[in-house]
């Protein structure tokens, strides 16, 4: 049942937070510390970035444009294949995908991505009508 | 994720054990907590672990009370605490043992 200590410890570390223990004669007791707050601040420590991936150049500009302004880091790229030539940084990042790339296409891509152990939270632009037919034929079996 | 509710769950869990071992609970949460970021399920594990790494402890006590306190509170600094405690061993006739196995465990574990 559970996981064992250093696990957990790895865990709340991996959070920002700490875990210890302390024990006298009669007790023992761990202590967890996890900083609070909202998901917007977590996301202005550590330089957090935002990729945008998308083969349209003007959606690619517009968001940028967008996330420019509320202070966010961003770096575009216009395929998987460019993106997966550079190695993504160890910092907090999410990734915005359109699900209609050419070449490799976002579902696809999504795999590849597990295939390489890379975990990144991700949301799934659907600029594009196509997005349910789309997430018909491939959505199911990804 | 709320803190408190993830406690709450996590001793919902150890329901089993902490009956099965005939262990008090005490819990001392904070109301209304600031949420903290982050994977529901790997902090409910760490919380769970810390629970029935605690029930185990206290199944040699049999003079006193079984207690499992379970507390969270705001820290300075906007940090949240959670305390997971036990009522131990305790000092006995074995205490050098069980100290000093608790020592060695406790090197082991977290270094």
């Amino acid at each position: 049942l559970g996981i064992d200590l250093p696990i957990s410890r790895s865990l709340i570390e991996a959070h920002g937070g700490r875990l210890w223990v302390e024990r006298n004669f009669f007790l023992c007791r761990y202590i967890l510390l996890l900083r609070a707050g909202s998901g917007r601040e977590f996301l202005m420590t550590g330089n957090p970035v935002v990729f945008v991936l998308d083969d349209d150049a003007s959606v690619r500009y517009s968001l940028k444009f967008l996330l420019d302004t509320v202070g966010l880091q961003v770096e575009t790229f216009d395929s998987a294949e460019t993106f997966l030539r550079k190695r993504p940084p160890d910092k907090p990042s999410c990734l915005v995908l359109d699900v209609r790339l050419r070449g490799l296409s976002g579902l696809d891509f999504q795999r590849e991505l597990a295939a390489r152990n890379i975990q990144i939270p991700r949301f799934l632009s659907q600029v594009t009508a196509t997005f349910h037919e789309c997430s018909r034929h491939e959505g199911r079996s990804s | 994720v709320d803190l408190n509710e993830l406690i709450e769950e996590a001793l919902a869990l150890a329901d089993r054990e902490l009956s099965e071992n005939r262990v008090l609970l005490e819990r001392e949460l904070t109301k209304a907590l600031p949420k903290v970021l982050g994977d529901r399920v790997q902090l409910q594990q760490v919380l769970l672990n810390l629970i029935v790494n605690s029930i185990e402890a206290m199944t040699p006590v049999t003079a006193r009370p079984r207690i499992l306190g379970a507390q969270s509170r705001m820290h300075e600094s906007r940090n949240i605490l959670v305390f997971v405690r036990d009522s131990g061993t305790g000092l006995g006739h074995d205490a050098d043992r069980v100290l000093l196995r608790s020592s060695q465990r406790k090197r082991r574990v977290w270094e």
